[in-house]
């Protein structure tokens, strides 16, 4: 959670409102499994950062996932061998339709979670979120924190990392191969280091007596009107996308032959749709109506 | 009254054979400030986590003996009395921080004592007042200093109020001026407050003095506890002394100063000429040349400015300057990092640009201050033959001849990370100088090590440069420069302010004087330290 920095609307809301927000968007993207349902969820993601301003810092990590989303493209090509149309042939060696329209929808879904985690990492400030977390899950918080903090050192350290291993050779350049080992070597290091740093920060956690009692806050963030109809519409869309699955509208299938996108739309869908973007739409109307002064 | 009494204290951590503290012994009275002392791995840090219980609570291991605060057994304590009454402070800051926001950084130990709200908001504005916070109280713990990050972590501490305070080498990771501030604002804790002190430290000048106790260790053991009163009588049979006791005890002398005054009384009434042997040496080929460099990170906003400088084969040149000075944006500029600026920096005649991947390998070596950031490998051998595998041109029997000049070679086959910090420095540079390269730059190579470790960098940098090869260190440990760097250049806001012979400029440095040029100020100039020993041994001998 490295890039928060406040001034923006949406970092007005109560932390643990950003987190449900966040949360509610994460499970939608898990859940859903018809790729058009999914990609006008994101929209309405990408609009909610561009109401709140932060769109362009989330399209960095755009730019980052589309790599990895290639990758798996790839790999889902090469090993996928599901589906009855045949749209390659090399000898033994095929591609199917239906494997090249599942590895979309898998790298469509993954791209969704990052921007998700890109957009939490620009609304949710790391020390209320620190708070939060240690009230939750108490004395084990020390565990999640140190999760939470690797995060922080994880950003900080790879460009160190990065110049180090320029200096002893490693020019990430060269064939793909080379350039996924040349970027191994750094996150290994990254790891390690960060493991190590972790458990300094531990026993400096410790040390000021963390985890030995319950914890007062010094800072207690309150819940507002915005907070409770935000929280509301999240829960609402939690039930919905729960119900949705156990109804069997979430039923999509990729093989032998994968269902059309657009016959499989169903009222359930439009109105789940509808309740992510009255998100967008309150947010807008909060902006530009009643705070614009 | 005691504050802490250590009874038959012996420690082994978990899976070894060996104790880290054998039969400890030790009464700490309420008030006092305690120095401890000895080479690395003694057990120094070991027996502060075993007085506010990180040991064995945190570590495990076994142990035998026992340990009391304040008249009570620590195992009998609870966890929320022992932190309330031991605070505990350790070497890096960036390494402590929880929280992003100062304020809340500084509330973190009172909110794990389940402090109510009023008493936090007045202890914090009272360690504000007491640590001159205030004005960066509204700041983020990434957008400070090394040194106020440090401050606040000890302030973080002392807003729990605890009677009895710890650190584990507080100003290690910290240049001169942010160290000096970290041991004013802790002798203002013991001297001013009566907490009780307990440091270890490398920085000794300072700390002498502040002192009232001095602890010896070696080999997990105490060897010797010195009280202030009687420093005088055994500082002769004390390795690890101020700088300044150093030259003064390998001079010969039976009284020994502990500070630049103490050293000027002692030779105030004596003559001395300048060294008749001295030679400074010439350097004629040239390795390096930047010609008019200019760099801004944000346009009108110049890192560098007009920055012109030669290095020459054999020369060791040393950059000083404080943080913000642009040092490491020259290194980075030097070392081909940083590719788009203005004006020329060229290597054997090449411009840096131009130059390939295995020529730039060869050319320049850089040794970072964070050793373990280099460390990816399994083995030792690997970590060192990484670089020559890179630019295609492994050779076994070189990495082994490297291994054993670097006394690496029984430990090949261990993991960079299991290894001591002595041999985890030496390994760094073994990793740096495998492709033997023209020019060496070192940052900070001196941070955070002791005196003895300090002379074995210092050795190495001399006979590598003895091969013909050009060295930068960028420090700002002037009197290292003193005594190893041929040429110095002080930058300042991203300029070079002084360049020259290191004789010339250190010793009309008015902060950046080494302390032996200070004990000779208006006598005569020196900036080495063996150079100084020389001149007091001419007293003695008189």
């Amino acid at each position: 959670m490295l890039n928060f920095s406040s001034g923006k609307f949406i970092q007005r809301f109560n932390t643990l409102t950003n987190i449900i927000l966040i949360l509610t968007y994460i499970i939608g993207f898990l859940l859903v499994n018809n790729i058009l349902i999914l990609t006008v969820i994101l929209t309405s993601l990408i609009l909610l950062s561009k109401v709140n301003g932060i769109c362009k810092e989330i399209f960095v990590f755009f730019r980052f996932s589309v790599f990895i989303a290639l990758i798996i493209i790839i790999f889902n090509l090469l090993v996928n061998k599901n589906g009855g149309t045949r749209i390659f042939i090399f000898g033994d060696f095929f591609i199917t339709l239906e494997s090249f329209y599942y590895s979309l929808f898998m790298t469509s879904r993954l791209i969704s979670i990052m921007i998700t985690f890109a957009f939490g990492n620009q609304i949710i400030n790391p020390d209320d979120a620190f708070n939060i977390i240690s009230k939750i899950f108490g004395k084990s918080s020390l565990v999640m924190s140190l999760v939470y903090r690797l995060s922080f050192s994880l950003t900080n350290q790879i460009s160190n990392i990065k110049e180090i291993e320029f200096l002893r050779g490693n020019t990430f350049e060269g064939s793909f191969y080379k350039r996924i080992k040349s970027y191994g070597e750094v996150v290994n290091i990254l790891f390690l280091s960060s493991l190590e740093d972790s458990l300094e920060l531990a026993e400096a956690m410790y040390s000021r007596g963390y985890g030995i009692s319950k914890r007062s806050s010094y800072r207690n963030q309150n819940f507002t009107f915005r907070d409770y109809v935000i929280i509301l519409i999240c829960i609402i869309l939690i039930i919905l996308l729960t119900a949705y699955q156990i109804l069997g509208y979430n039923s999509f299938k990729f093989f032998p032959e994968f269902d059309n996108p657009l016959k499989g739309v169903t009222m359930y869908d439009v109105m789940i749709l509808l309740i992510f973007y009255s998100l967008v739409i309150i947010n807008w109307w909060w902006i530009n109506g009643s705070d614009k002064n | 009254m005691e504050a802490i009494k250590i009874k038959d204290f012996t420690y082994y951590y978990p899976e070894t054979s060996r104790p880290s503290l054998q039969n400890i012994n030790l009464t700490i009275n309420e008030g006092e400030f305690i120095l401890i002392i000895g080479p690395s791995g003694c057990g120094k840090s070991t027996l502060l986590r075993a007085i506010n219980g990180l040991i064995p609570n945190f570590y495990g291991g076994k142990i035998k003996g026992e340990v009391l605060i304040k008249n009570k057994n620590i195992s009998e304590v609870s966890k929320n009395e022992l932190f309330k009454t031991v605070g505990f402070i350790f070497q890096d800051p960036e390494k402590q921080s929880v929280y992003n926001s100062i304020e809340r950084e500084i509330a973190f130990g009172m909110e794990n004592l389940n402090m109510d709200i009023r008493r936090m908001k007045k202890n914090i504005a009272e360690v504000s007042d007491l640590f001159n916070l205030d004005f960066i109280k509204e700041k983020s713990v990434n957008d400070i200093s090394g040194g106020e990050r440090q401050k606040v972590e000890i302030a973080s501490v002392v807003a729990m109020d605890p009677d009895i305070i710890i650190l584990d080498e507080p100003t290690s990771q910290l240049d001169p001026i942010s160290a000096d501030e970290i041991l004013n604002s802790i002798n203002k804790l013991n001297k001013d407050m009566g907490k009780t002190v307990i440091l270890v430290e490398q920085r000794l000048e300072k700390c002498f003095d502040m002192a009232d106790r001095i602890l010896i260790m070696e080999n997990g053991k105490i060897i010797n506890q010195i009280s202030k009163d009687d420093i005088n009588i055994y500082i002769n049979k004390i390795n690890f002394l101020p700088k300044i006791s150093m030259i003064f005890k390998e001079a010969g002398f039976k009284t020994l100063p502990l500070n630049i005054k103490e050293a000027k009384k002692l030779i105030a009434n004596f003559n001395i000429s300048n060294p008749s042997n001295r030679n400074l040496k010439s350097f004629n080929d040239e390795i390096l040349k930047v010609d008019n460099l200019n760099f801004e990170y944000n346009p009108n906003k110049a890192v560098l400015k007009n920055i012109n400088f030669n290095l020459h084969k054999g020369e060791i040149l040393g950059i000083m300057g404080q943080n913000g000075a642009g040092k490491t944006t020259l290194s980075k500029i030097l070392v081909g990092l940083i590719k788009k600026f203005k004006g020329k920096v060229i290597i054997n005649g090449k411009e840096i640009q131009s130059l390939s991947n295995i020529e730039r390998v060869k050319s320049i070596g850089y040794l970072a201050q964070n050793p373990t950031l280099y460390f990816g490998r399994d083995t030792v051998f690997d970590e060192v033959a990484y670089s020559i595998r890179n630019i295609g041109e492994f050779d076994r029997e070189k990495v082994i001849e490297l291994l054993k000049k670097f006394d690496l070679y029984e430990i090949m086959g261990k993991n960079p990370r299991d290894l001591s910090g002595g041999q985890k420095q030496r390994l760094a540079i073994a990793c740096t100088v495998i492709t033997k390269p023209d020019i060496l730059i070192l940052d900070e190579p001196t941070r955070g090590i002791d005196i003895f470790h300090k002379i074995e960098i210092g050795n190495f940098i001399k006979e590598y440069a003895s091969l013909g090869k050009s060295i930068i260190i960028i420090t700002h440990d002037s009197d290292f420069v003193g005594d190893f760097c041929d040429s110095t250049m002080i930058m300042h806001q991203g300029e070079i302010v002084a360049y020259g012979k290191t004789l010339d400029i250190l010793y009309d440095a008015i902060y950046y004087s080494p302390q032996v040029s200070r004990i000779f100020k208006d006598k005569i100039k020196v900036v080495n330290s063996r150079e100084g020993i020389e001149l007091l041994k001419r007293i003695t001998n008189a």
